[in-house]
């Protein structure tokens, strides 16, 4: 402990260790006569400890101790961060998130005969849009009118992920028959195969730069396809369970996991291996989703989401979801309106910068489904941010848009009331 | 945790690797020094390591590393990677590929990327070059297999597969299954496997065993079945009796009756009036009477022709016979019934004992005595609604007063010398009428 002496912001830390150290003393000791004999010893030995005081003289040191911390703390960091919760949480209130108009409903496609498993945007054109579906198919729907384009037929089993390019004509499928296909979207049909999954595929997303695109699965690998030559480059090796989201970034780190092993785990492709594991959720990380305009990503699990700070990973914001269940499914929109789509159909909108529930919701039925029929599966923002594409468990596709009439005064939303359990880490 | 922590570590793991060798070491040496306390070298070898979590973790950690780094500033700016950085680590990237690729090719036999070995041949003046063709890897086989495909059940290092099911009977006896043993086990066709409604026991277990030694069901249970199988069997003939004597004492009620109905009307056949034979006495009432006191009456011409014009209007061809038998009608028949159909008759109204059920007449005795007779109440009514008014009924009825009941009453013919004898009377005496 004498060693921390050397490097001189260490200071605090030893006082703060003082400080911890001194209360657990009168918290135990204060009240006895006459210490245990073998602390006694102890202290007599080493005699660098304390030894104990009387408890009037104790409390005067400790607010001695406690006045030199706060100068400390004042003078040497810039940011100042209050030890104490309420502080925080008055700073907190004292900010206020930022307006989102309401979302609503407009439009449900059906035409699926199973879960709508993954949905895709045009990035180019914001004209059409992709979805994958537990019936094996991958149905192509014209963004403005909403009819159905042309279905692509392949799959032996459910399509649990699509990607569309951005630099190639291409667009890529990832299912549960362990095959991720390459599609030719001017030719409609699928060109290239990439076998080498030892279960299903659950997610397939393309890097930005290089021409690879990085699948994973239930066999809680993460491989990186060449796309021309069909080859595996690299395997990805650390999660403990099967993956369920991965994404792909520009630069280091160049590919995020999520897992349902609670793990978020950030790679380093050149190295082949994890640059960070975050492991603050508690549950299976269900989806993963990256902020268009700045350089974060969101994860959830259930009744927890959050945001991380690229490139290092470090924790942004804590979002109210105490009571979201189960989040299939994140999207964050360019305006700052981050959607989680709940397994029981609830859907929460947030702020993505404080954190603040401004709407929640149920998503409406379509006529003839099953009250067990009310899950989100996914979701995407289109290019344009002010349309919201879910895919849910009962077959359908469902359009939402904001409200383009609300007002700050008439639409306030729910109440900003941060609670100190969106403080936690 | 994942079913494979539960698997015994692989083979070799641990002895190769000296990673793992040496972790294993330092593992050793912390017990040790947990369990002997002494050792100097290694209690500094452990003081250092804790030396460099304090140095390089815990110093390094800062209070507000656990606060959420938005709670200050919602505004806070998180640019974008530039364009120069992504292009760097794409070139980064690419460079890694390459090489990755690069080493692939030298280190495996991977053919793909690498040229393909020729031989030439000279054949007369041509030289010619034997390429083998380039095959896709992952072209699936071109030779279809058919049939089953054996698969030895045996692991190498546990031995044959060890058998669960008791082998005495088959293995040991070595004979071989008779037809008898075999039909034991045969179910017959019409007992479905999948629909049972009658509960046929399909017992393949018992079956084999001969039917009487089934030892599982218990005594009491078969005690109990075959005593209430007697005691219905019991109640059942008990109750049979009674019925038997309950009819044979009716039956005899019966006969006694009818014998003593029998002595009583031979009594009056031989004893009493003689020689006139028993017969029923039709019901009577004061027309029946009347009928009775002009018993030897006949129609007169008037009511004849009377009867004639009705027939006419009603456009019925009715003999002369049947007109004057009409008129006749009201004599009683000279009937001579049987006794025991009086007796039936007399028995259909009585209590009906269950076994007899056909044995009574459908219709009592009063219905089968009218019921192909005239109704002469009605034949009257009929009379004289359609015989209009100029009606010698309705002469008769003024006349006589009543005439609804009872045969009809019949006037003296007018004769001719009457009428004249009417005519050469006064006016006065009409008068005075």
């Amino acid at each position: 402990m004498d060693d921390y002496n050397t490097e001189p912001e260490n200071v605090v830390l030893q006082q703060i260790d003082e400080v911890y150290r001194k209360t657990r003393w009168m918290n135990q000791f204060s009240s006895m006569a006459t210490l245990p004999k073998h602390l006694q010893d102890e202290l007599n030995n080493k005699n660098h400890i304390d030894t104990p005081t009387p408890v009037s003289e104790k409390l005067s040191q400790t607010n001695n101790t406690l006045s030199n911390i706060e100068t400390s703390l004042s003078s040497s960091n810039d940011p100042i961060i209050e030890h104490s919760v309420m502080e925080r949480r008055r700073q907190l209130l004292l900010q206020k998130p930022k307006w989102h108009a309401p979302w609503k409903l407009t439009k449900i496609i059906n035409g699926h005969l199973g879960w709508v498993r993954c949905v895709a945007i045009d990035p180019v054109g914001n004209e059409w849009f992709v979805t994958g579906s537990n019936d094996t198919t991958i149905k192509v729907w014209d963004m403005s009118t909403g009819k159905l384009k042309i279905t692509l037929a392949g799959h032996a089993m459910g399509v649990r992920g699509v990607a569309v390019s951005e630099r190639h004509p291409y667009m890529f499928s990832a299912s549960e028959d362990k095959l991720v296909k390459c599609w030719d979207l001017e030719k409609n049909t699928a060109i290239r195969d990439y076998y080498g999954h030892h279960s299903g595929v659950h997610t397939v997303s393309i890097h930005p730069t290089v021409d690879l695109i990085a699948t994973a699965g239930r066999d809680s690998v993460v491989k990186l396809w060449d796309i021309r030559t069909k080859e595996a480059v690299t395997t990805l090796v650390g999660h403990k369970g099967p993956i369920n989201k991965v994404e792909c970034l520009p630069v280091d780190p160049q590919i995020i996991s999520g897992s349902t092993d609670a793990t978020v785990i950030l790679w380093d492709l050149v190295a082949g291996k994890s640059m960070k594991v975050l492991t603050h959720h508690k549950r299976n990380v269900r989806s993963l989703s990256m902020h268009p305009k700045e350089f974060s990503f969101a994860s959830a699990c259930t009744d927890d989401i959050r945001s991380w700070r690229l490139p290092e990973g470090s924790l942004l914001t804590n979002f109210e979801s105490e009571s979201t269940g189960i989040i299939n499914t994140l999207s964050i929109n360019e305006d700052d309106v981050l959607f989680a789509g709940s397994d029981d159909g609830k859907m929460s909108f947030y702020d993505y910068k404080s954190g603040h529930l401004y709407q929640s919701m149920v998503t409406k039925p379509t006529r003839g489904s099953l009250s067990s029929e009310r899950g989100i599966l996914t979701s995407t923002f289109d290019k344009s941010g002010f349309t919201l594409i879910t895919g849910e468990t009962d077959k359908s596709i469902k359009i939402w848009k904001q409200s383009s009439t609300a007002t700050p005064i008439e639409d306030p939303g729910l109440p900003w009331n941060p609670m100190s359990s969106s403080q936690r880490f | 945790m994942s079913f494979s922590s539960l698997l015994p570590p692989p083979i070799h793991s641990g002895n190769g690797n000296p990673q793992n060798q040496r972790n294993r070491n330092i593992e050793e040496s912390k017990v040790n020094a947990l369990l002997k306390g002494g050792n100097n070298n290694k209690k500094e070898d452990i003081s250092d390591q804790i030396d460099i979590i304090h140095r390089q973790i815990a110093s390094n950690v800062k209070f507000e590393d656990f606060i959420p780094l938005r709670q200050r500033n919602f505004d806070m700016e998180i640019p974008l990677p530039t364009s120069d950085s992504i292009r760097e680590t794409k070139e980064k990237t690419l460079s890694f590929l390459q090489r990755l690729q690069r080493d692939d090719i030298k280190s495996s036999d991977n053919t793909v990327g690498k040229e393909i070995e020729a031989t030439t041949m000279k054949i007369g003046n041509h030289s010619v070059k034997v390429v083998t063709p380039v095959q896709d890897p992952l072209q699936p086989s071109r030779f279809k297999r058919t049939g089953k495909i054996y698969t030895p059940n045996v692991d190498q290092d546990k031995g044959p597969t060890t058998i669960l099911h008791d082998l005495s009977s088959t293995a040991n006896s070595s004979k071989a299954i008779t037809a008898e043993e075999r039909s034991k086990w045969k179910i017959p066709a019409f007992i479905s496997q999948w629909k049972n409604p009658n509960g046929f026991t399909v017992d393949r277990v018992t079956g084999s065993s001969e039917g009487g030694e089934i030892k599982d069901i218990n005594d009491g249970f078969s005690e109990l079945s075959e005593a209430l199988e007697i005691a219905d069997r019991q109640a059942k003939q008990r109750l049979q009796e009674k019925n038997k004597a309950k009819r044979i004492a009716y039956e005899k009620e019966v006969s006694e009756k009818e014998a003593k109905l029998k002595e009583l009307a031979n009594r009056r056949r031989y004893n009493g009036s003689g020689h006139e034979p028993l017969r029923i006495e039709k019901p009577t009432g004061p027309s029946h009477e009347n009928s009775m006191n002009n018993n030897t009456k006949k129609p007169t011409g008037i009511l004849l022709q009377k009867l004639r014009n009705i027939a006419k209007q009603e456009g019925r061809d009715i003999s002369e016979k049947v007109i004057l038998g009409t008129a006749k009608a009201t004599t009683v028949p000279e009937l001579n019934y049987d006794s025991r159909l009086y007796m039936k008759g007399a028995q259909s109204s009585a209590k009906q004992h269950g076994e007899q059920l056909y044995d009574n007449p459908l219709f009592a005795q009063q219905d089968i005595e009218s019921i192909y007779r005239t109704d002469y109440n009605k034949l009257d009514e009929q009379i004289e609604t359609e015989s209009g008014q100029s009606d010698v009924m309705s002469k008769v009825n003024k006349e006589t007063g009543n005439m609804k009941r009872g045969p009809i009453e019949f006037t003296k013919a007018i004769t001719k010398e009457d009428e004249k004898r009417k005519a050469n009377k006064p006016g006065l005496q009409k008068m005075s009428e």
